[in-house]
């Protein structure tokens, strides 16, 4: 895909020949459609009082991947040569600790951030051994995934759940064994 | 037409005292598996950090003036609620807003590559049938037709062409180098590449979905209009 590589019109100056760098622009303003060619770079364009700024348009993403350093050195970690499939990361819930009893742990589960759902859980209680086990804790569920696996890691990091996220003493939903689960 | 690579940036005032909290900002997160990162200009009023999930298909971009993220992959796994690498994104964000000296959220904006396969012959027909485009020049190797306009707020920057191969690298199309996108390779086709902008006073995952439906929703209307789509 070119920009530059078909003229309409030229503004201003109909007759001469588009250069490498100009682009045939259609502008359309609901009810109107203008055609032109323009330089590459426009300071400002100007439409039935409307002003549109190629400033953003310009402003290309620049996100370099590369130049990066490991954050934790992982067993799980994709090596040259190995060809076990990396582990994806497919939830990331934050949990609030409500209850415990035998092998279990119950968990408030924030399951949509934007809609503020929320979800009643149970989990094994080995997922977190060396942790405080108290009614109010905070806790980070990931679930991460590959072909015919599913693992879980339970973090007891508080900067990485918000107490605002849990405002609530009460519950939508209780569990009912799917959340967890592959489909 | 498929999304290929999504790019999403919210832009702010800048926060002058950036530096000084972003380490912290991103620290909990070390713990993730596989997360490689970058602090970039280190020390210096410019200082930004990246965050990359190469297997989620997520690079994460955290500077002074603004936050920015690239997804390479299906976009069905960034339009609802809940996607991990989405919502690490939108809580670092949430709380650079609440840093002591930060100002505003001024704007935010979007770049989306789309890609269908098709014959090249089809292809050629979207440049001798485009109701919008009058091509007196003949047979062309590559052509694309741009569009800009305001919608409802939004500034929009529309490109729609023939796809080759060579367009991967020319529209970096790949940088993550995801399974989902090695079909790319050895096809022909029709792209589309749209640029959104649009102000804002608050950055939030709906907004960025609104976006998104909008974005794509463009594109499908530009292709149904010339019978493409």
């Amino acid at each position: 895909m070119s920009e530059a590589l078909m003229r309409i019109e030229k503004k201003g100056d109909i007759s001469s020949q588009p250069s490498a760098k100009e682009t045939p622009i259609i502008r359309s303003n609901n009810d109107s459609i203008s055609i032109a060619v323009s330089t590459e770079q426009p300071e400002e364009i100007a439409l039935h009082g409307e002003t549109i700024s190629p400033k953003g348009f310009n402003e290309k993403f620049s996100l370099n991947i590369f130049d990066t350093q490991i954050a934790k050195d992982s067993v799980f970690r994709l090596q040259e040569g190995n060809y076990i499939e990396p582990w994806k990361l497919v939830e990331d819930v934050s949990a609030r600790l409500i209850d415990q009893y035998d092998e279990v742990v119950v968990l408030e589960c924030l399951i949509d951030p934007e809609a503020k759902i929320y979800m009643e859980t149970e989990l094994e209680k080995s997922l977190f051994d060396g942790y405080q086990l108290q009614v109010g804790a905070l806790f980070k569920v990931s679930k991460y995934s590959r072909k015919n696996e599913n693992r879980f890691v339970v973090r007891a990091n508080p900067l990485l759940v918000s107490i605002t996220d849990f405002p609530k003493v009460d519950f939508d939903k209780k569990y009912d064994g799917n959340f967890f689960n592959p489909e | 037409m498929t999304t290929r690579k999504l790019q999403y940036a919210i832009d702010y005032i800048h926060v002058l005292t950036f530096k000084d909290y972003i380490r912290d900002l991103i620290a909990p997160y070390f713990d993730y598996e596989l997360l490689e990162y970058a602090i970039d200009n280190e020390n210096t009023l410019n200082e930004s950090a990246r965050l990359i999930f190469k297997v989620e298909g997520f690079g994460l971009q955290f500077k002074k003036d603004g936050v920015a993220f690239v997804f390479e992959g299906d976009a069905s796994l960034v339009k609802k609620s809940g996607n991990p690498v989405l919502e690490m994104f939108f809580k670092i964000f949430n709380d650079i807003t609440r840093l002591k000296h930060y100002s505003r959220t001024t704007r935010h904006r979007m770049t989306l590559d789309a890609v269908r396969f098709t014959e090249r012959s089809k292809t050629e027909e979207l440049l001798y049938n485009n109701p919008f485009i009058k091509n007196p020049f003949g047979k062309l190797t590559e052509f694309a037709s741009v569009l800009i306009f305001n919608y409802e707020g939004k500034e929009v920057k529309l490109q729609v062409g023939n796809y080759f191969e060579a367009d991967i690298k020319k529209y970096d199309l790949t940088p993550l180098k995801t399974k989902f996108n090695q079909e790319l390779f050895g096809q022909t086709g029709l792209m589309a590449q749209i640029t959104v902008q649009e102000a804002i006073s608050s950055g939030s995952f709906s907004k960025f979905k609104d976006l998104l439906n909008f974005s794509e929703s463009t594109i499908t209307k530009y292709l149904e209009s010339t019978n493409n789509e």
